[in-house]
């Protein structure tokens, strides 16, 4: 759909009409700004644990370790009048307690902060109509690069959008080879996150309504984990469209390539007010959205005739030098033992 | 019973300026008598020099001195017969007052004898060369040149009598035309030195000059003309056409623009800036082809934000408000290539005026500038043809009579090949990507009458640029223009002239599915009636009417690609209606104060069909506010706004050197780009004022001083201004502006303030000649009286997009020989504006920055030396084909120029700064421009 692409207009101009441009890094002072609150939140239908992160700016360049809140007191709250606490489980990470409050379409909840003795609340948001993926799939190009689409047929009722936000991890697989007789061999699944600045969103209101969009929401080289099975997990999330338009802005600010089409810059509002002052800047988003979860199962036999060969070698034949994490595969991060349940 | 107004005000001006400024020159020169009545004829070392040399060529300079004392001239006759001479003498010597004239064309003398001398280039004269042209001489192989001999006639109307005597003042008035092509001569000047009086010709080569009862001498000049003596016997009124002969000129010279060589203090407007095509071919340009936007750029107070721009700034203007005129049909985009050239074809310019302080009043709808391109009419009476092979693009254009003496045409088109240099860069997106533009312009002149004449000019240009296989533009530019000027009389003529335009854009996508085309553009039609009057030699009068009606095109998106799902839409966009009545007075108020007053009354209609959306008060326009919507059918009035334009400039002739000027506008835009990316794209809406969109609005004050030095040789202004603003469209952050329904609720309203200063000074002839320019700007904007979660930077100013305070040009020309030119630009500006990062953040799992305060910072400022070395043999001979080359090098010590500074996480997931530079390194190209 229409995206603002045009960055690559410039260098374009650059490197084929006139030959010669350049992008090179600039030295800078980071500067120390007035630290905002950043707001983080969302409420979903995955099931899984829901949490509100909130954080403060840090000078740009410096690092990314954005300073937590800590020991707010976030209370979320629906319109049918239901409230319930957040918990506290690591510093600026804050957990909803209890199921008094499940997220479902249609529902409107509020999220309410209180910290460094002022009260923030969200407006109140809708969770919309949840919108299913029929499906993804993915395709392999130049035998190295996994592109990852979605299908999902636009209903023929939907009046406007459906306005969509994907999540997007991968799974892949380590098969422990034989390390003694008392060290059984484990099979171990890690998950991995996409790198932190990638972000697919879809405006579907401009497709035609009962047809199939099959966007494109994530690639990836192929490296050593796609040795054995490796499987891409795609979290569509339906938004509203004011939720929408602001994740479409945080979007337009990850593409900033300084062309000469570039949109500038700007600073990003979020929902989140501070109600004894509205004027202060608070960053962030709350947003309630259902969630839909597709899987894409990639082998390493689908790179064939090209090989890659598994984390542990093939068979009788280990890496050299030897990982240690062929004999404890938990040693590699966010690796567990447990199977997940779409896994086959 | 019409008349094309633009060109007929400005040498209507001429007429009454050049006889002003005749009044006011000084005693010492208006009693300077011409040569042959003064010059003393006795021996040479003791011959003094008196007399008016202005104007004519070096040649005729020569002639006249050789028949005058008794001496000989020997010079190679390839070489000096294309020089000029702009010069006085009072009371001078023979020998230095031929240095004089033979010094500012770097041309110098030997003396073989007394009487006999030998004038060469100075870096070629030695005794050597010097004998062996007189050897040339003798032989009879060298022969005096094809002269451009003043000639005489002799005119006389009634015969003296007492009462012939009686009375004040008779009038002569008449036509000048070229002697080969009959086309009007316009900007001619006739002189009568003794009475210093004068008047010059109008846009219909018409002129007008009251005369008391006697024998004159009326010296008649213009620019690429003999110079013609009328011995003229005047004891009642009269009348009469005089043909005027050619001499020769060099390629450029066909096509300098007509102008007075101290306009800059003559003229009683302020801002006015004329800018000859010569000039810009004389430019160091990009790739090697000359292009009239960039020449622009070279004019003090006159940016853009970065190479491949489109559109250009004036005095802190935004692109779209500048109207830009080519025979009086507007663009909308006059990029091709994305904006590294620009529509106009130099081969074909006649004339080109940059109005920017003060507009008349007949120019209406821009708060910034006027941009007023005339093309050229084709010959009447030879085929010829002129073109142009280069790197990027080749031209060619021809002109020739169609009914001898009656119709007349020209025709011209040019066509871009630069594909090849994308495919010899090694990346496959590139290599798959495509560049190219043409545009055919052509006119027709058609002589009615004596006194009418009929013009039709077309243009049509087409853009289309593709990445790989992802995305690319396409955009259309075409108007037809029709002219119908009619004299009625030798005081009353009017013109009328009726112009269909339409521009065409669009994006398109390759993305499988989502695979998409998004369409708009704009037709406009508009006429346009004036009429000119001249009450009397001091004093003239122009009023008119005009009406335009903008249609723009319905935004479209459709599906693009046979896997696209897209689903087709159209959004309808506003149009409406423009209209204006003009009254433009210019006179003299006394010796040395003259004026030039207009008042426009304008006016815009929104019209239907529409549907316009109410929303809430006291809260920020968004979808979730709109209370209400009220639909409009077809051609209904919706929203109207009006309002008066008063335009004012005042001059005081210090002296015939020195003015100084002052001037005020009002002006009034109905007609916005909304674009928000840092140069304007090609499918950026035009988008007419309607309920929530108000007209521009800006008062702009104007203050200057001129002054030449040693005859015109130097120019230097400087002038101040002063522009408020209001109705500017702004955006909020991060506007959604293409296929938005709901517009409004992107956009803000700013007021504006722009104001500066600019410094010129100019050498125009001699060996060394350019112009260095110093401007001090400030462009600021303010969104006071948006809500407080929506205005920009807390409502406080904050620099526009094209705030750049600093900007120095210096264009440098060695003639280093009649044949061999080179030249120097450089060219300095403050970095423009961009939004600073202040801190980041997380959100979403992504890390971004925050930026709250609009336009904090400025990108490295920008300079960039080109030089050229231009090869012209296009003098060596009056007809057949000619041609010259020029070697140029652009950005010749490769300055990494920063188009934009951005942030962006780099390879180790930390934010950082970086810089793009579109051109990075030096470009060396070949031109090659032929005439036949």
């Amino acid at each position: 759909m229409y995206t603002y692409k045009y960055s690559i207009v410039a260098m374009l101009l650059a490197s084929g009409i006139f030959l010669q441009s350049c992008v090179d890094a600039l030295e800078f002072s980071p500067t120390e700004g007035e630290k905002l609150l950043v707001v983080d939140g969302k409420l979903t239908t995955s099931g899984e644990d829901q949490f509100v992160r909130l954080s403060q700016t840090a000078a740009v360049g410096r690092s990314d370790n954005f300073p937590p809140v800590i020991g707010a007191n976030v209370t979320l709250r629906d319109d049918l009048g239901n409230f319930v606490n957040y918990e506290e489980i690591q510093p600026g990470s804050y957990q909803l307690s209890g199921s008094a409050i499940q997220g479902a379409s249609g529902r409107t909840y509020t999220l309410r902060i209180e910290a460094a003795g002022k009260v923030y609340e969200s407006k109140p948001e809708i969770m919309p109509q949840s919108i299913e993926a029929d499906s993804s799939f993915f395709t392999i190009a130049n035998q190295k690069f996994v592109y990852v689409n979605t299908s999902v047929k636009i209903p023929t009722d939907l009046v406007q959008g459906p306005f969509l936000k994907w999540r997007i991890d991968n799974v892949y697989q380590v098969n422990e080879v034989y390390c003694g007789p008392f060290d059984p061999t484990n099979t171990c699944y890690i998950k991995q996150t996409f790198g932190n600045q990638l972000l697919p969103i879809l405006d579907g209101s401009l497709l035609a309504r009962g047809e199939t969009a099959k966007p494109f929401v994530a690639v990836k080289e192929a490296d050593i984990t796609f040795g054995e099975v490796v499987y891409f997990n795609l979290y569509m999330e339906t938004l509203t469209p004011d939720a929408f338009k602001y994740w479409n802005k945080v979007s337009l600010l990850l593409t900033q390539s300084g062309s000469i089409f570039d949109a500038p810059p700007g600073a990003i509002r979020g929902n989140i007010t501070n109600i004894n002052d509205p004027n202060e800047f608070v960053l962030g988003y709350f947003y309630a959205a259902p969630e839909d979860t597709t899987h894409v199962k990639v082998l390493a036999s689908d790179f064939l005739p090209y090989t890659i060969n598994p984390y542990c070698g093939v068979a009788g034949f280990p890496p050299f030098p030897f990982p240690p994490e062929c004999c404890t595969c938990t040693l590699i991060s966010n690796s567990t033992l447990v199977k997940p349940d779409y896994w086959e | 019973m019409f008349m094309n107004k633009a060109p007929l005000l400005r040498s209507c001006c001429l007429v009454v300026l050049c006889a002003l400024l005749q009044q006011v020159l000084p005693a010492q020169v208006t009693q300077d008598s011409i040569p042959p009545t003064t010059d003393a004829l006795i021996s040479i070392d003791d011959a003094v020099v008196n007399g008016d040399y202005r104007g004519i060529s070096l040649v005729d300079l020569l002639s006249i001195w050789q028949e005058r004392f008794g001496v000989k001239f020997y010079f190679d006759p390839e070489i000096v017969p294309q020089y000029k001479v702009y010069i006085q003498f009072k009371d001078d010597r023979f020998y230095p007052a031929l240095r004089k004239a033979l010094d500012g064309n770097n041309l110098a003398f030997s003396l073989l004898s007394k009487t006999t001398i030998v004038i060469a280039p100075r870096q070629s004269l030695n005794k050597e060369y010097a004998i062996k042209i007189a050897a040339e001489w003798e032989a009879g192989r060298y022969t005096w040149p094809d002269r451009n001999l003043a000639t005489e006639m002799s005119l006389s109307f009634g015969s003296t009598s007492a009462s012939a005597l009686d009375a004040k003042a008779y009038r002569f008035r008449g036509k000048l035309y070229d002697e080969q092509t009959e086309e009007a001569i316009i900007g001619a000047t006739l002189l009568v030195q003794a009475l210093a009086r004068g008047a010059a010709t109008d846009a219909d080569g018409r002129f007008d000059l009251s005369l008391p009862p006697g024998k004159h001498q009326v010296l008649v000049q213009s620019v690429g003309y003999r110079n013609l003596t009328i011995n003229l016997e005047i004891f009642k009124d009269g009348q009469a056409d005089i043909a005027l002969a050619q001499f020769a000129m060099s390629l450029d010279e066909v096509i300098v623009s007509a102008k007075y060589a101290d306009a800059n203090v003559r003229n009683t407007q302020i801002g006015v800036e004329n800018l000859s095509v010569k000039t810009i071919r004389e430019l160091p340009s990009l790739l090697g082809e000359p292009d009239l936007i960039k020449g622009l750029e070279t004019l003090a107070g006159v940016t853009t934000v970065g190479e491949g721009a489109a559109g250009f700034n004036v005095r802190g203007g935004n692109i779209d408000q500048n109207l830009v005129l080519q025979d009086g049909a507007p663009f909308y985009n006059t990029a091709h290539a994305l904006g590294f050239y620009s529509v106009f074809n130099t081969d074909i310019i006649s004339n080109v005026s940059l109005y920017k302080g003060a507009i008349p009043a007949q120019y209406g709808g821009r708060t910034s500038s006027v941009l007023d391109v005339q093309l050229r009419e084709g010959n009447f009476q030879e085929v010829h043809g002129s073109g142009g092979i280069g790197l990027a693009y080749s031209r060619l254009s021809i002109e020739g009579p169609l009914w001898r003496n009656r119709v007349s045409g020209i025709a011209a088109i040019r066509a871009s090949y630069s594909n090849w240099m994308l495919k010899v860069v090694r990346e496959y997106e590139i290599r798959n990507s495509a560049i190219n533009f043409y545009d055919f312009t052509a006119k027709l002149t058609f002589k009615l009458t004596d006194r009418q004449t009929l013009t039709l000019t077309g243009f049509q240009s087409s853009d289309y640029f593709r990445y790989s296989k992802e995305f690319g533009y396409e955009w259309k530019n075409q108007n037809a223009s029709l002219g119908w000027n009619v004299i009625f009389s030798d005081r009353f003529s009017a013109a009328l002239r009726a112009v269909v335009g339409k521009y065409t854009s669009s994006l398109f996508e390759e993305a499988a599915t989502n695979g998409s085309r998004l369409g708009n553009g704009l037709t406009n039609i508009s006429l346009k009636q004036s009429v000119f009057f001249q009450a009397n030699a001091d004093w003239e009068w122009m009023a008119g009417v005009e009406a335009t009606r903008y249609l723009p095109r319905d935004e479209r998106l459709e599906a693009y690609g046979e896997s696209s799902t897209v689903a087709p839409m159209s959004l309808p966009k506003d149009r409406g209606d423009e209209w204006g009545a003009f009254l433009q007075t210019e006179g003299k108020i006394s010796e040395r104060l003259f004026f030039s007053a207009g008042l426009r009354y304008s006016g815009f209609i929104q019209r239907g069909p529409r549907s316009v959306y109410t929303y809430q008060e006291g809260v920020p326009k968004e979808i979730s506010t709109i209370i209400g919507v009220t639909d409009y059918d077809k051609n209904e009035a919706i929203q109207s706004y009006s309002g008066l334009e008063p335009r004012f400039s005042i001059k005081w002739q210090l002296s015939p050197e020195r003015s100084i000027k002052a001037g005020y506008n009002l002006m009034r835009q109905y007609i916005h780009l909304i674009s928000n990316t840092a140069a304007a794209t090609p499918v950026d809406l035009w988008q007419v004022s309607n309920t929530h969109i108000r007209p521009q609005l800006a008062h702009v004050y104007s203050l200057g001083y001129f002054h030449n030095f040693q005859k015109n040789l130097w120019q230097l202004s400087a002038e101040v201004y002063y522009k408020d603003l209001d109705g500017i469209v702004a955006y909020k952050e991060i506007p959604r502006l293409l296929i938005n329904e709901y517009l409004e609720t992107e956009l803000l309203s700013a007021v504006g303030k722009a104001y500066g200063a600019e410094f010129s000074i100019k050498k125009t002839s001699g060996r060394w000649s350019g112009q260095f320019s110093y401007a001090w700007s400030r462009s600021l904007l303010q969104t006071h009286d948006a809500l407080p979660t929506e205005t920009v930077n807390g409502g406080a100013w904050f620099p526009s997009n094209f705030d750049q305070p600093h900007q120095v040009n210096l264009t440098l020309k060695r003639q280093v020989n009649p044949v061999h030119a080179f030249t120097v630009n450089f060219t300095y500006r403050t970095g423009r504006p961009f939004t600073t990062a202040e801190a980041g953040y997380s959100v979403g799992g992504v890390v971004i920055s925050h930026y709250s305060l609009r336009n904090e910072g400025r990108i490295p400022d920008y300079h960039r030396l080109d030089i050229s070395y231009t090869v012209d043999k296009t003098a060596a001979k009056e007809k057949g084909y000619r041609s010259n080359f020029t070697f140029s090098i652009y950005n010749l010590y490769a300055r990494s120029n920063a188009f934009s500074v951005f942030y962006k996480r780099n390879v180790f997931n930390q934010q950082q700064v970086y810089r793009l530079a579109v051109i990075g390194t030096a470009l060396p190209a070949i031109s090659y421009n032929f005439i036949f």
